[in-house]
């Protein structure tokens, strides 16, 4: 480049114009480098988050088929649906947002983004605790103005899976305790109400033995016996499509457990609320299929897919397993 | 005056072929004798502070090229590693879990107590000798645990029966630990049958954070 500099001096006395070919091969030759360092880079980094995708996609596959491991065979129904079973991963997307009406400054846990409705359910996510029999559980809920007209917000409490739970619901017209039993939803209480959206409000849920007891902001409204699940995790859930906010969830027995969501930053979920499933990776979906294999009633094929989207096109990972009744 | 003339005829000719090889070739050297010579002067200011800045203009899209080269690959190798890290330690529960026979509430292995909880896990496992035969009655105890004094530390703990063929050791499987917790199926932990599993590494680079997140759910096979 010294001499090419100098030979631009040369060229402009004598009245000539443009590039020499050393110059233009010197030129061409810096691109070419910067282009391949970061084609190269590029390359390697796709490489490595596809590897840790797939690592995610397999663990979620596998947690599939575990959860299946534990339930009793009568339980591995055929399905075609891909609804998980024995397992209740996270619903929807969530993080913690700032919120100026938050119900203690100044951060809420919210729902971004619903996923399809599965029983009735289109976000939730599991409050971190072991699952319980008895508890005491409340947590500020509120949807926002652009709810649909249907809209739903509560806690989901016993829950196994997304067909096995209790939902103590608040609706634009009720509050509403429902038990969900595969495919079955059926109405254990209810009583008329007016809400409204754009509007905090805390149910809380007392679990004791086949008893619970129903409360909206401190007010004792129903004691209702059921005695079909006795034990499960905790989780907030939306229904209706709607969106929602939630802010301080107590746990206050067994253990006594408290979040605000305040010192979490934005656009994160606090330490133990996230459980990596789909929504950390591209476009997936994840999908759980019963069948009869070779025509056997008796042995179940339970297959579990996992598929997502790379630049390279739609990834997938499929593990199977058989179960027999013997 | 014949031997001035010829003198001078020489020097021209010199100087057509310097300028010759410069306006063919732009590299040779003489290029800059033969400007000095036909003006009898060196580089002017203005070409050499271009020259000057052109050089710098190299020298930085060099610099620059192999800063970001450093920079990407850097970042890279760990993520890479991070990763790896990752992979070792989902491996390593899953592995310890599956083989399990039940989740131990509490235990003391290698003289520490520990309790089971969110960020502990203990695994009571049947034992077996050199040749995999099980041996009855004992059982091998592992411990997964999240360092209290360092979060990011993520290791493993084993205490062995007499006979067994593992190992008693002590190994760290991450020390990029961002989050972990496991969750039970039952409150009393002792008799829980199902385990989730969260786990997300992460280490930061110059540039970015990169994080790989993990699930597991694991069930016992003999609770």
């Amino acid at each position: 480049m010294f001499h090419a500099s100098g030979s631009m001096f040369h060229s402009r006395r004598h009245g000539a114009s443009g590039f020499t070919l050393i110059e233009l091969l010197i030129a061409i030759s810096i691109l070419a480098s910067m282009f391949v360092v970061i084609a190269a880079s590029l390359k390697i980094s796709r490489i490595a988050q596809q590897s840790a995708h797939q690592a995610l996609a397999y663990g979620i596959a596998s947690s599939l088929l575990e959860a299946t491991a534990g339930l009793p065979f009568t339980e591995l129904q055929n399905r075609a649906t891909g609804t998980p079973l024995g397992i209740f991963p996270p619903h929807g997307t969530w993080e913690v947002k700032t919120d100026p009406n938050a119900r203690s400054a100044s951060n809420t846990l919210a729902l971004t983004g619903t996923s399809t409705a599965i029983s009735g359910i289109s976000g939730a996510l599991r409050i971190p605790t072991n699952a319980f029999g008895d508890f005491t559980a409340e947590a500020a809920l509120k949807v926002p103005t652009t709810a649909p007209s249907g809209w739903s917000a509560g806690i989901v409490f016993r829950t196994l899976d997304f067909e096995h739970f209790y939902r103590y619901s608040l609706k634009s017209d009720k509050l509403l305790l429902e038990r969900v039993q595969g495919a079955t939803t059926t109405e254990l209480w209810s009583q008329p109400a007016s809400l409204a959206t754009s509007t905090w409000y805390r149910p809380k849920v007392a679990a004791s033995g086949a008893n619970f007891t129903l409360y909206l902001n401190d007010t004792q409204y129903a004691s209702v016996s059921d005695a079909t699940y006795a034990s499960g995790i905790l989780a907030i859930a939306s229904g209706g499509g709607t969106l929602l906010s939630a802010d301080d969830v107590i746990v206050s027995s067994p253990s006594s457990l408290s979040w605000n969501f305040d010192t979490t930053n934005p656009g994160a979920l606090p330490a133990g609320w996230r459980r990596p499933w789909i929504q950390d990776l591209p476009k997936a979906t994840a999908a759980l299929t019963i069948a009869d294999w070779n025509g056997l009633s008796g042995i179940k094929k339970i297959t579990a897919q996992v598929q997502w989207k790379e630049e390279s096109g739609i990834k997938t990972i499929e593990i199977t397993t058989l179960r027999s009744r013997y | 005056m014949k031997h001035e003339t010829r003198s001078t005829e020489h020097k021209t000719r010199n100087s057509d072929a310097a300028r010759n090889t410069c306006s063919k070739t732009m590299l040779h050297a003489s290029c800059f004798m033969s400007n000095s010579r036909r003006g009898g002067k060196g580089f002017t200011t203005i070409e050499l502070l271009i020259t000057v800045a052109i050089l710098a203009t190299v020298a930085v899209v060099t610099a620059d090229i192999f800063a970001s080269h450093y920079l990407l690959f850097g970042s890279l190798s760990t993520t890479l590693e991070t990763e790896r890290s990752g992979f070792l330690a989902i491996e390593n529960i899953r592995g310890a879990t599956l083989g399990a026979r039940r989740i131990l509430g509490a235990a003391t292995i290698n003289g520490v107590p520990y309790s089971s909880g969110t960020s502990t896990l203990i695994l009571e496992l049947p034992a077996v000798d050199i040749s995999g035969n099980l041996l009855p009655a004992l059982y091998d105890t592992v411990v997964l645990y999240r360092d209290p004094t360092d979060q990011t530390k993520l290791w493993t703990e084993t205490a062995v029966a007499v006979g067994s063929a593992r190992q008693t050791t002590k190994r760290l499987l991450s020390d990029f630990v961002q989050d972990l917790i496991f969750l039970y199926n039952n409150n009393t932990v002792s008799s829980a049958t199902q385990v989730d599993v969260s786990l997300i590494v992460s280490r930061a680079t110059r540039a970015t954070t990169p994080e790989t997140p993990l699930s597991l759910t694991i069930d016992l096979r003999n609770p």
